[in-house]
């Protein structure tokens, strides 16, 4: 029965167009209900007059052109875990995927976003999984991250003590940061470059920062120890100084001489603006 | 910015910049396009692939903008679909837009989303009066948000809807005339259906509001278990020129455009088949030059 038509603003035959398109698109993307409606008769599947009568094989060609672009899109930004799985495991994979996370942006690339968190709901007894697929899709979204990175100084060795005192450093602003507990970059490099099959990776904690190059506009990872990645921290808040950032890299936990510890840390500083993790100083003028 | 509210859109199209022959920008060929940039007179855009993005995308952009008119051919307005219009869609677009200084830009006359889920493909509607006055309105709410003269596109589809009364030319032109917009004309899509759903092509044009095409799509498709497929992942083959050739004759158009978005060859032949699209147009041009001649008995030459 139709609804009353001066219920609303909204026309009448929306509910039979909106159920016309949920039918259709369930048809397209649920093999369930596609293999239920494929080896029915019209008369067994009568939820809706037009899906009833339906032809069978544009369903079979709709689903079919969906799994390609899913397959597509899913296999370009997510290599090593596609290698984990064969093509049958992986299509079904997808198919369970993509009806637990639709997609709700209209870039294609976003259908990728939240395969992390099923692959961790999916396999709570394979963590590493999630943990791969979490580090090949930050690859994707600091590659298309809006915001542009933009070197703001070409940068020389900080000498001075004046330059220690008065600059902070400027962070990439496309810089993303993981713990993760076991070692991906090592699991996703034999993967890729030495065509290994996945072995199961050790626990090691491991901490990696994703950025765009500036120049060449791909992704960069590096692979930090503890006290790098107390000096990304440190550097993160805006009050901090080069000397506020040595000062509370200093007092993380290590036998080293302090002499040699500053060092390091100068050397960390360097390097990170080497790789453009750091991309420019500003002038401070905070009391140490 | 082209000011379009109220005016008729054979008024607008008259003063539409004529673009000439042009190629898709894809990622994977376009080292290849800034490098022979004057045999290619524009570029179309997927404004998805660009919308709120940086990095290499943007890059890409400004040089295409640099070097390029440039028009925006989206996938995921999703005129057809019973769902609200995304908002947010729509102002990421316009921003595009405004950036590109798009003359025109375009989407597919279907649906790709409903319970605000993104298929990422293209579903045929059901051809009835109710989703006519549905798609009108929608394209007036759109065309009055953007500010820019929209076309629709005629989609390759491969699956009838049952219990539609309007047939395929009918729908589009109830449409485009009552949203007053202009039509994309794929003829690629036209052969792919004609074919795969068994009517003449050639009488599909002949019914179609001619007038209102303002660009025209040329693509490649493929074969699959004997259904033909609309890749844009091929040659064009002849009797897509043919269909080409065949609207040229019937009306003049502002921009033709070679779709090719997988399964890339050599450039060269992308630059081979731009070449055969611009001596059909410049022939179909000729052509209507003679004919005016005849009709009008005055020669235009001195």
């Amino acid at each position: 029965m139709k609804a009353p038509s001066n219920r609303s603003s909204r026309p009448e035959f929306q509910p039979d167009l909106k159920s016309f398109q949920q039918q259709l698109v369930r048809l397209f993307t649920n093999e369930k209900e596609r293999q239920q409606f494929l080896q029915s008769t019209a008369t067994e599947y009568a939820t809706f007059q037009n899906i009833q009568s339906l032809p069978k094989a544009p369903v079979v060609i709709y689903a079919d052109l969906l799994k390609s672009t899913a397959d597509g899109v899913m296999s370009s930004i997510f290599p090593a875990i596609r290698s984990c799985f064969s093509e049958d495991q992986w299509i079904d994979l997808l198919e369970h995927y993509l009806p637990a996370y639709p997609a709700s942006h209209y870039r294609l690339n976003f259908i990728a976003r939240d395969f992390s968190r099923y692959l961790e709901q999916l396999s709570p007894e394979k963590p590493w999984l999630a943990e791969i697929a979490d580090y090949e899709y930050q690859e994707l979204a600091v590659e298309e991250n809006e915001i542009e990175p933009s070197i703001t100084c070409s940068f020389t060795p900080l000498l001075s003590q004046t330059e220690i005192v008065n600059l902070r450093p400027l962070l990439n602003k496309t810089l993303c940061h993981r713990r993760y507990n076991f070692d991906v970059v090592e699991a996703v490099s034999s993967i890729l470059n030495d065509s290994q099959p996945l072995m199961t990776p050790l626990p090691q904690s491991t901490i990696v920062v994703f950025f765009r190059d500036p120049e060449t506009h791909r992704c960069r990872q590096l692979k930090l120890g503890t006290l790098a990645e107390s000096v990304l921290l440190a550097a993160t808040e805006e009050q901090n100084t080069y000397i506020h950032i040595l000062h509370k890299c200093l007092a993380v936990e290590s036998n080293a001489k302090i002499e040699d510890r500053l060092s390091e840390l100068l050397a960390i500083v360097n390097d990170f603006h080497d790789a453009n993790l750091f991309t420019g100083n500003q002038q401070l003028s905070l009391a140490i | 910015m082209r000011q379009i509210v109220g005016k008729p859109f054979s008024e607008i199209k008259k003063e539409l910049p004529t673009l000439g022959v042009g190629l898709g920008l894809r990622r994977e060929i376009a080292d290849e396009i800034f490098k022979c940039h004057q045999l290619i007179d524009w570029l179309e855009i997927n404004p998805e692939n660009y919308m709120g993005t940086g990095g290499s995308a943007s890059k890409r952009l400004k040089l295409a903008k640099a070097a390029f008119p440039l028009v925006s051919h989206g996938l995921n307005l999703s005129i057809g679909s019973a769902d609200d219009l995304n908002k947010h869609y729509l102002q990421d677009l316009k921003t595009l837009l405004d950036f590109i200084e798009a003359p025109w830009w375009s989407d597919h006359l279907s649906f790709s989303s409903i319970n605000d889920r993104y298929l990422h493909d293209l579903f045929p509607l059901p051809r009835t009066q109710e989703t006519i006055n549905h798609v009108v309105a929608r394209v007036k709410q759109v065309q009055n948000l953007i500010g820019r003269p929209f076309l629709l596109e005629n989609i390759s589809y491969y699956l009838q809807v049952p219990g539609s009364p309007f047939n395929e030319s009918a729908f589009i032109a109830e449409i485009v005339e009552k949203a007053d917009c202009g039509l994309l004309l794929d003829v690629n899509n036209v052969y792919v259906n004609a074919t795969n759903l068994n009517f003449d092509p050639y009488e599909y044009i002949d019914s179609l509001p001619l007038e209102r095409v303002v660009q025209i799509h040329v693509a490649g498709h493929k074969e699959n278990a004997g259904q033909i497929i609309d890749s844009h992942g091929e040659a064009v083959i002849e009797p897509v020129f043919a269909l080409l050739r065949y609207v040229l004759s019937k009306t003049d158009v502002k921009g033709i455009l070679l779709e090719r978005d997988q399964n890339f060859p050599e450039f060269l032949e992308i630059l081979l088949e731009l070449k055969q699209i611009r001596e059909i147009a410049e022939e179909a041009k000729s052509e209507s030059a003679v004919k005016s001649v005849i009709q009008t008995g005055v020669s235009t030459r001195p």
